[in-house]
């Protein structure tokens, strides 16, 4: 497991069966956003497509951060691999809502629906 | 009754932290609602971060102003000067941001003036006064 950390976010990374556990735990807006992204490239360069990223410990989420998850999504899905997002707080669901991007996420509701999912597709 | 507060902050992205503190604080004292609170929040953080990276490559800041109206809470955040950067583009991350902006607020309105100076304005009533 790597760990780094921003002021108001901490981005812990687990493998679990050749899925990236990606878990940002904070507040994601236009300071730490950069934090986030530079450890979702970082999974991405050490060879990483598929991947998860569990948003169960984020508390603030803005357009930064969803624009940070848009670019992870394409670079997934350039390398055919796979992204899927795990979110159960209905505040930021509503934020996916609100910006049509749950219809381009694939969401789910915890860790093991997301992993079984990306399981089953490989 | 809460007082209205002016705050002037730097185009630093670290400040945009501040700036959601004192949202909650004023929304706070105005009487709304913890949901609600968070949505308000949310459309102050889109709207420093949207002249922030208007300002960009120099960022020099922006002054909010924000107070109890109506039921509600009505907040103003302004660029402190004039800069080129008004009629560039929006990234996709400002798209996003203005959605969000548009979604989460009863009242909003965003303009330009000739010096690049851009004014967003936005108004969200309680849960309750909401249409």
């Amino acid at each position: 497991m790597s760990e780094g950390t921003g002021m108001d976010l901490t981005v812990s990374r687990e493998d679990m069966d050749g899925i990236a556990v990606i878990r940002p735990q904070g507040e994601v807006d236009v300071y730490t956003a950069p934090t986030l992204k530079e450890h979702l490239l970082g999974a991405f360069d050490s060879g990483r497509t598929r991947m998860v990223i569990d948003l169960s410990g984020v508390g603030f989420l803005d357009s930064s951060g969803l624009g940070v998850l848009v670019g992870a999504l394409k670079r997934a899905n350039e390398a055919s691999g796979a992204l899927r997002i795990v979110c159960s707080s209905n505040p930021i669901l509503k934020i996916f809502r609100l910006t049509g991007l749950d219809a381009v996420f694939a969401i789910d509701p915890d860790i093991d629906a997301a992993t079984s999912a990306i399981s089953s597709d490989a | 009754m809460a007082d209205r507060v002016t705050v002037q902050l730097p185009g630093d992205p670290e400040y945009v932290g501040l700036a959601r503190v004192i949202t909650a604080e004023v929304a706070a004292q105005a009487g709304l609602d913890h949901e609600t609170i968070d949505e308000l929040r949310i459309v102050v953080s889109e709207a420093c971060t949207y002249l922030i990276r208007r300002q960009a490559p120099e960022p020099h800041g922006y002054t909010m102003e924000l107070g109890p109206s109506g039921g509600g809470v009505v907040v103003t955040v302004e660029d402190r000067l004039a800069h080129s950067g008004a009629g560039q583009p929006l990234a996709e991350e400002e798209n996003l941001g203005l959605d969000l902006m548009r979604g989460l607020t009863d009242e909003f309105a965003i303009a330009s003036r000739k010096d690049g100076v851009t004014r967003i304005r936005f108004a969200r009533r309680a849960a309750g006064g909401r249409p």
